[in-house]
C-alpha cells in the first residue's frame, strides 16, 4: 500500500505573547491509501493542529509533509489551495455549509467543473434524494452533516479529513454519519477523523492517541 | 456554482442591507445624472437652436446689445442699419427688436421677430401673446390689444414666458420696429464667404457695431455651460462619494460577519485571489446595480421635467436623448461601478489575507 500522507518530524510552534507553545513536537504520521484512522486525545493535545497540517490549512514550523506524492512545503499558496481543492475533502464539526446556498449548490461549490448531475448523484449517495433544493436551515443536523460529506466528495478527493464529525450530533445521527464514512472507506476512500467520541473512534480501523503534541500509537 | 455566483447570493441574502447601501449610490448617481443631464440637454438644445435659427452672423450695438430695459443708445439706429443692409458681403438680412412697454398698466416685453419658427404657439403668426396675458385679461385669438397706442388683433397664444412676471408679446418685426422708434436690437444675416471675414468687415466698416458668428455663440454656450456643469458636477459627486464610502463600511462589516464562511471557502480550496475577486465582485455589483437604478430614476425625473417645464422654456420638443447622451450613461455607470470596486479593495484584501485556521474558529 502506498502512503497518501507522510508527515515527518513536524513541529508547530505558536507565540502567545512572550511564551512559545509547541502544539506539535516532532510528530511522525503516515497514512496508507484506503485506511480509516481516528485521532483521539484531550483538548490541546495537538490533534486538530495535526489535521490542519494534513489538510494543508496550515504549514509546520519545522518538518516535512508529503501529500499524494507532492512535497507541500515546496508549493506556492495557489498550488496549495489547488491541491486542497482537488485532493482533500473536509468535514467540520459545525458542518459549515453556506447558509445562502441549497444542498445541491453547497455540494457543487467546490467543483472544478460544475456538474449538476454529479452533485445530485453524490447527494443520493449520502441518502439525501429529493432534498437537493433545501437550504441548510431546512435540514436536520444529521442531514446537514451528510451534505457536508457530499461536498467533501465533490472533486473525488484522495483523502477525507473530518474534525469531530459527530461533535454536534445525537447518538442516532452520529451512528448514521459514521456508517456513511465507513461505507465510503469500504469503497476505497482514505479517511482520517479527529474525535473525542469513543463511539465514533470504534468505526476506524486504527486509533492514534495524542497528548502534548506527540503521538502514542 | 462558481464563487462569483456566490457574490449575487450574498447580496440577496441581506436584501435590506444591500438596498440601503445601494441607496447612497442611487442618490449620488441620480443627482449627478439629473444635473449633468439637464445641463447637457440645455447645452445641445441651445446650440442646435443657435445653428438653425441664426444666420451666419449676428450684429449688435458695440455696447453689447439692447435687451430688457436697455437705454435707447444700446440699439442699432436707422443709420447703422442701412449701412449694414448695404454691405455686399451680407444677404438674407433679418432684423429683430425687443423693448418693454405696458398693456393696461401691466408691464410687457415685446419681441419683434422675423423667424416665427423659434416660437411655439397656437394660432397664426403676427401677434402672439403669452398665457399670463390671456389669464389676466381673458384674451383669445381675435381679441383687440393696444401697444404704444397702436391697435393689434391677437393671432396666437404661446405658453412661453419671460419668467419675470412680465407679459410677453411677439410681433412681426415690421410692426414692432416703428413702435420702438425704428430702433433695432440685432441683425442676423448670411455671409458670402467666411463668416469670420464678414464679422471683421462689419465691425471695421460700420462704427458702433459688434458682430458674432455662430461659432462665437456656440463657444459662448459651451464656456458657460461647461463651467456651470463642472461646478454642479463636483457638488453632486459628493453624494456619490458618500455612497462609495458606505460601500467600504458595509463590505467591512460583511467580511467580518462572514469570517468563518471565508475560512470554509479557503478550506475547500478557493485561492486568495478567488476570495478577493468574489468580494470585489460583490462591491462592484452594489455600485453597478445602484447606478442603474439611479440612472433610471434620473431619466424619469428628467422626462417629468421636460413635460412640466418644457413648454414654459420653449423646450417641450427636447428629447431625453439630448439629456442622456451615451457618454454620460457610460461614464456614470462605469465610474460608479469602478469606484465601488475600489471601495471593496480593502475589505476584499482583508478577507483574502484571513488565516484559514483562525477563520474557521470564528463565531
Amino acid at each position: 500500500m502506498t502512503d497518501i500522507l507522510d508527515i515527518k518530524g513536524a513541529w508547530k510552534t505558536y507565540k502567545m505573547g512572550a511564551e512559545e507553545i509547541n502544539a506539535l513536537q516532532g510528530v511522525n504520521f503516515k497514512v496508507e491509501e484506503g485506511s480509516f484512522l481516528a485521532v483521539m486525545g484531550p483538548s490541546g493535545s495537538g490533534k486538530s493542529t495535526l489535521l490542519h497540517l494534513a489538510g494543508i490549512l496550515d504549514l509546520p514550523t519545522k518538518g516535512e509533509i508529503t501529500l499524494g506524492g507532492k512535497k507541500v512545503n515546496e508549493l506556492s499558496g495557489k498550488e496549495q489551495a489547488h491541491l486542497r481543492r482537488s485532493q482533500i475533502g473536509f468535514v467540520f464539526q459545525r458542518f459549515n455549509l453556506l447558509s445562502q446556498l441549497t444542498a445541491l449548490e453547497n455540494v457543487m461549490l467546490p467543483m472544478m467543473k460544475p456538474d449538476k448531475k454529479k452533485g445530485k448523484e453524490i447527494l443520493d449517495r449520502v441518502g439525501l434524494e429529493g432534498k437537493y433544493h433545501r437550504l441548510p436551515t431546512q435540514l436536520s443536523g444529521g442531514e446537514e452533516q451528510r451534505v457536508a460529506i457530499a461536498r467533501s466528495l465533490a472533486n473525488d478527493p484522495i483523502l477525507i479529513l473530518a474534525d469531530e464529525p459527530t461533535g454536534e450530533l445525537d447518538t442516532k445521527n452520529s451512528r448514521m454519519i459514521m456508517d456513511l464514512l465507513t461505507e465510503l472507506n469500504k469503497e476505497g476512500m482514505t479517511i482520517i477523523i479527529v474525535t473525542h467520541d469513543p463511539m465514533a473512534a470504534e468505526y476506524a480501523q486504527k486509533t492514534v492517541q495524542m497528548s502534548d503534541g506527540t503521538i502514542y500509537e | 456554482m462558481s464563487i462569483y455566483k456566490l457574490s449575487f447570493k450574498n447580496l440577496k441574502r441581506r436584501k435590506l442591507r444591500s438596498a440601503l447601501t445601494m441607496l447612497g449610490i442611487i442618490i449620488g448617481v441620480a443627482t449627478l445624472v439629473l444635473l449633468i443631464g439637464a445641463g447637457t440637454g440645455m447645452q445641445s438644445y441651445m446650440k442646435e437652436q443657435t445653428e438653425t435659427m441664426m444666420g451666419d452672423i449676428s450684429i449688435y450695438n458695440s455696447s453689447g446689445g439692447a435687451f430688457m430695459g436697455s437705454s435707447g443708445d444700446a440699439y442699432l439706429n436707422n443709420d447703422t442699419v442701412s449701412k449694414i443692409k448695404n454691405m455686399s458681403q451680407l444677404y438674407d438680412i433679418k432684423e429683430e427688436t425687443q423693448f418693454t412697454s405696458e398693456m393696461n398698466r401691466t408691464p410687457i416685453y415685446v419681441l419683434g421677430i422675423n423667424n416665427w419658427d423659434q416660437v411655439k404657439f397656437n394660432g397664426t403668426p403676427g401677434v402672439v401673446v403669452d398665457q399670463s396675458l390671456v389669464d389676466t385679461f381673458g384674451y383669445k385669438i381675435g381679441s383687440k390689444i393696444t401697444i404704444k397706442d397702436k391697435d393689434f388683433t391677437v393671432t396666437g397664444i404661446t405658453k412661453e414666458t419671460t419668467g419675470m412676471g412680465m407679459g410677453l408679446v411677439f410681433l412681426d418685426v415690421e410692426k414692432a420696429i416703428p413702435l420702438n422708434d425704428n430702433k433695432v436690437t440685432s441683425i442676423s444675416a448670411s455671409a458670402r464667404g467666411d463668416p469670420e471675414t464678414a464679422k471683421k468687415d462689419v465691425e471695421s466698416q460700420v462704427p458702433g457695431t459688434m458682430a458674432m458668428t455662430q461659432s462665437d455663440f456656440t463657444k459662448q454656450i459651451d464656456d458657460m455651460m461647461n463651467g456651470i456643469m463642472l461646478f454642479i458636477g463636483a457638488i453632486a459627486s459628493i453624494g456619490l462619494l458618500v455612497g462609495v464610502i458606505s460601500i467600504v463600511n458595509i463590505m467591512l462589516v460583511n467580511v467580518t460577519e462572514r469570517t468563518r464562511e471565508i475560512g470554509v471557502l479557503k478550506a475547500i480550496g478557493f485561492t486568495n485571489q478567488e476570495v478577493l475577486g468574489s468580494i470585489l465582485m460583490e462591491a462592484g455589483l452594489l455600485g453597478f446595480m445602484g447606478s442603474l437604478v439611479g440612472l433610471v430614476m434620473a431619466a424619469i425625473l428628467l422626462q417629468l421635467g421636460i413635460i412640466l417645464f418644457g413648454p414654459q422654456l420653449g423646450m417641450e420638443d427636447v428629447s431625453l436623448a439630448y439629456m442622456l447622451p451615451a457618454w454620460l450613461v457610460l461614464v456614470v455607470v462605469g465610474g460608479a461601478t469602478l469606484l465601488s470596486v475600489l471601495a471593496g479593495l480593502y475589505p476584499a484584501w482583508r478577507a483574502s489575507r484571513l488565516n484559514v485556521v483562525e477563520a474557521l474558529r470564528y463565531d
